[in-house]
């Protein structure tokens, strides 16, 4: 019986009013952020009128350098239709391991094998989900639990060492005025930006985001690109590791958890359909600049952490519901 | 007087018309077959009967009074119970609890009176027949027959005035069927109506007094199934009100050069012991009813399924059945079953789709050369004449037909040596499947080979080389030249042995 249940012929619209709509709906969520940054400057201005001042908004900018790049990670993960829980334990390990291994093996020796293993984290992640079929929300939680007792052990609890120069550098130096953290994330957004748009893996991470089926009966070879994402989300993580660890010179146990929640809103806020296949980086930027500027707004304004925290849960739900709307609406 | 009859009923699904005019009545006390090839209607008229449709126009008279159900529900409640082929059951549920669904017995707490249910399910399965099951067993542990007794047994416990046996016993062996077959006697003796849908001829023979045949959504005519003769049937099944034009078949060479070789494929029961050939040139049809192991056939080949055993050689070469890469390197190209879902990706613009598969043929390093993809993108587009505004207008908002088009860009561009095409055409515009039979002509021509797998007959009699018949998994028959008739797809397709019906003239 199968003419019965076949879709009818359908008609196409007219083709200019095609493109305009798709340029407007992938357009608007991108749109938001930038909005919403527009609001939170306007409120900070009335508030607190030193806010809006060309020293602070570099400072504001430097902050978000450091959440930029961590959600960087989970932008990518997110594409694919998954979620990079492990990412508070994998920048804190790796950031340990700056500074402890730094003061026993040298700086560049400790540099390398801590993002080695925030990659390894990644590759880990990427086989369980691949291979294994985990989902992914699992799989990384449970890697992060790993993390924080491998880290609780190697440290007896208290991390030694401090942040090498060159850590303290990206984070917090500047040259001729200008910060290295933010020249450091214009060439991170242009690379990761150019990885999505313009590379064999960015097409194909769009293409198993979408619609994993179609991809896999297209000759896409789903398994290594989900592996090399979240291998690449594991570096962006270690990355992360070292700003922070530059930002406060040193290491400490948890520095990573006020950083997993904060990424994932600065991803949906950016636009990225937390169901995948939608968005990408330049979203992500305008994204993590909300979520800081809305962390010091709130504070100018007296919201304290606690406040934060359920605002952030509120933002993701309310995008997981807008998005889930569309979804239904689309098909 | 007719206990249930339906007249005059419209359906329609979109733009596709499933049922014009149609009528359909059967009587207390017989067992009323319904036959028709694939579209011809006569599950939608089942599921109208039994209230999952609403009819666009029409009227269903029932035990003398019009009525009207809104869903499957009413229609139960009527006592007009169907079973389907699609099994309902849920596995995690005992057979007892599968039974009494919805409606289990209750201890005087309120808590399911579980012992109770055992118990009646017990001599129910057993006044069935069906006594080997036993009902504290989990539906996920019985095999696929003995779900689909279970479904049957819960259709049998509301006492129905009408059942609707929808493929129900094609799950079966022989064995259960006659298991079946006596309690679907006994029912009718007892002043039961039964509606019985099979693809096995033989069983409309051994079961069914009378038959209604269905043919492009009406019903063309019901005859006694003691009287009438195979051929007779098979007639009416065939009949064609219209006809597309094929593109001429060259004449083949006098000695075949085989390209795609399988011998002996097999996967678990849905596939079983699979030998045939497509040789350079050749455009070979898959035909028979729909769910014969068609579409898994055209899966297996191009390894999306695990624990596929027999060979396949390609050019001589054998290919290692390891999934959609593999055959892609192995020269196979596969345009699925639905492009919606599995050939395409919507949201993504046309150029991203056409180039998914041979991203790296238009990327230097990994990293994509723009100019390249406009380039392959405007040569397919012109190939295939795909109507769009742009390449990057996502592929969503092009014409089914368009659409499809693009799926088969894709693989045009791997330049595989074997096309398997699921269904190609179904759900598009007559222009647009002109240009696709086209199409496959030209890659014949040009020393491809292709499988094609259709649900329209006139397709495979029309386009095709040879066509395969394939009923319950496996190759039924081979015809080809003059054999390649309506007439013998038909029969080949429901299990009949060489049909002698004069083929249509086109």
């Amino acid at each position: 019986m199968s003419q019965m249940t076949t879709t009818p012929v359908e008609r196409s619209p007219l083709p200019g009013s095609a493109a305009r709509a798709s340029w407007l709906s992938r357009n608007r969520a991108f749109l938001i952020p930038y909005l919403l940054i527009a609001i939170l400057l306007a409120a900070a201005a009335i508030r607190a009128p030193g806010f809006v001042s060309a020293p602070n908004l570099t400072q504001q900018l430097v902050l978000a350098s450091y959440l930029g790049v961590i959600a960087g990670g989970q932008t990518i993960v997110i594409l694919t239709g998954g979620i990079d829980l492990s990412v508070a334990w994998n920048l804190n390990l790796s950031a340990i391991l700056l500074t402890q291994l730094g003061a026993e093996l040298g700086v560049l020796p400790a540099a390398i094998i801590a993002l080695g293993v925030a990659a390894l984290v990644g590759l880990v992640n990427g086989l369980g989900v691949a291979y294994l079929k985990i989902p992914s929300l699992v799989m990384t939680l449970g890697m992060n639990a790993v993390l924080s007792g491998v880290t609780l052990v190697y440290t007896n609890g208290s991390p030694q060492g401090e942040a090498p120069g060159f850590a303290r550098e990206l984070a917090v130096g500047r040259i001729g005025g200008l910060p290295w953290a933010l020249i450091f994330w214009a060439l991170f957004s242009a690379a990761l930006i150019v990885l999505l748009r313009r590379t064999v893996y960015g097409k194909r991470l769009y293409a198993i985001g979408n619609n994993m089926k179609a991809a896999y009966l297209s000759g896409v070879p789903v398994r290594r690109v989900l592996v090399a994402t979240y291998t690449i989300a594991g570096l962006c993580a270690g990355i992360g590791g070292f700003m922070l660890t530059g930002y406060s010179q040193q290491s400490y146990l948890g520095m990573g958890d006020f950083y997993v929640l904060p990424a994932i809103a600065a991803v949906v806020i950016g636009g990225t359909s937390i169901l995948g296949g939608s968005g990408g980086y330049a979203g992500t930027i305008a994204g993590a600049i909300t979520v800081v500027l809305l962390q010091n707004v709130l504070q100018i304004v007296g919201i304290q952490s606690a406040g934060q925290q359920i605002l952030y849960g509120v933002i993701i739900l309310l995008m997981l519901f807008v998005y889930g709307r569309n979804a239904r609406v689309r098909e | 007087m007719p206990l249930l009859s339906a007249t005059g009923i419209d359906k329609r699904f979109g733009g596709v018309v499933a049922l014009h005019d149609a009528n359909f009545s059967c009587e207390a006390g017989e067992i009323h077959a319904l036959l028709g090839e694939n579209g011809a209607g006569k599950s939608t008229m089942v599921k109208v009967l039994c209230g999952v449709h609403q009819p666009d126009a029409g009227t269903i008279t029932y035990a003398g009074q019009p009525i009207t159900f809104h869903g499957p529900a009413d229609a139960v409640a009527a006592g007009i119970v169907p079973v389907f082929q699609e099994l309902s059951l849920v596995p995690d549920l005992t057979v007892a609890e599968s039974l009494f669904m919805g409606e289990e017995p209750r201890t005087r707490l309120g808590l399911v009176d579980s012992r109770r249910m055992r118990h009646e399910s017990r001599a129910l399965l057993e006044r069935l027949g069906f006594g080997g099951i036993d009902p504290g067993a989990l539906v996920r542990d019985l095999s696929l027959a003995d779900r689909q007794l279970i479904e049957i047994a819960k259709a049998l416990r509301r006492s129905p005035k009408v059942l609707i046996l929808d493929e129900a016993t094609s799950a079966l062996n022989r064995r259960q069927v006659q298991q079946v077959f006596t309690v679907v006697r006994r029912l009718r003796d007892e002043g039961v109506a039964v509606v019985f849908i099979s693809h096995r001829m033989d069983e409309v023979r051994d079961l069914c007094d009378r038959a209604t045949i269905f043919r492009d959504g009406v019903d063309v005519g019901t005859v006694d199934v003691a009287t009438a003769t195979d051929d007779e049937i098979v007639q009416l099944m065939i009949g064609r009100t219209l006809r597309e034009t094929y593109p001429p078949r060259p004449p083949r060479p006098p000695v075949e050069e085989p390209l795609l070789e399988v011998k002996h494929l097999g996967w678990g029961d849905r596939l079983r012991d699979i030998t045939f050939t497509v040789n350079k040139g050749e455009i070979v049809g898959l035909s028979g009813l729909e769910g014969q192991g068609q579409g898994d056939l055209l899966f297996a080949l191009f390894g999306v399924y695990v624990g596929v055993t027999g060979q396949v050689t390609i050019g001589q070469r054998p290919i290692r059945l390891g999934g959609p890469r593999d055959a892609m390197n192995a020269g196979l190209a596969l345009v699925p079953e639905d492009r919606k879902t599995q050939g395409l990706i919507l949201p993504l613009p046309v150029d991203e789709n056409i180039t998914l598969s041979t991203l790296p043929s238009v990327a230097n390093h990994g990293l994509i050369n723009p100019a390249a993809v406009a380039t392959v993108t405007e040569q397919m587009r012109e190939r295939l004449s795909i109507r769009m505004a742009s390449p990057d207008i996502p592929v969503r908002f092009l014409s089914g037909g368009n659409q499809q088009k693009v799926a088969i860009a894709k693989w045009l561009l791997t330049d595989a040596a074997v096309y398997l095409l699921y269904d190609p055409t179904r759900g598009i515009d007559v222009g647009a499947k002109q240009e696709i039979y086209d199409l496959m002509r030209q890659l014949a021509a040009a020393g491809h080979g292709i499988l094609f797998f259709s649900t329209d007959l006139a397709e495979v009699v029309g386009l095709c080389d040879r066509g395969l018949v394939m009923y319950e998994g496996a190759i039924a028959r081979e015809l080809s030249g003059p054999a390649l008739t309506d007439a013998n797809l038909v029969s080949a397709a429901v299990g009949l042995a060489e049909s002698g019906a004069e083929a249509v003239p086109a």
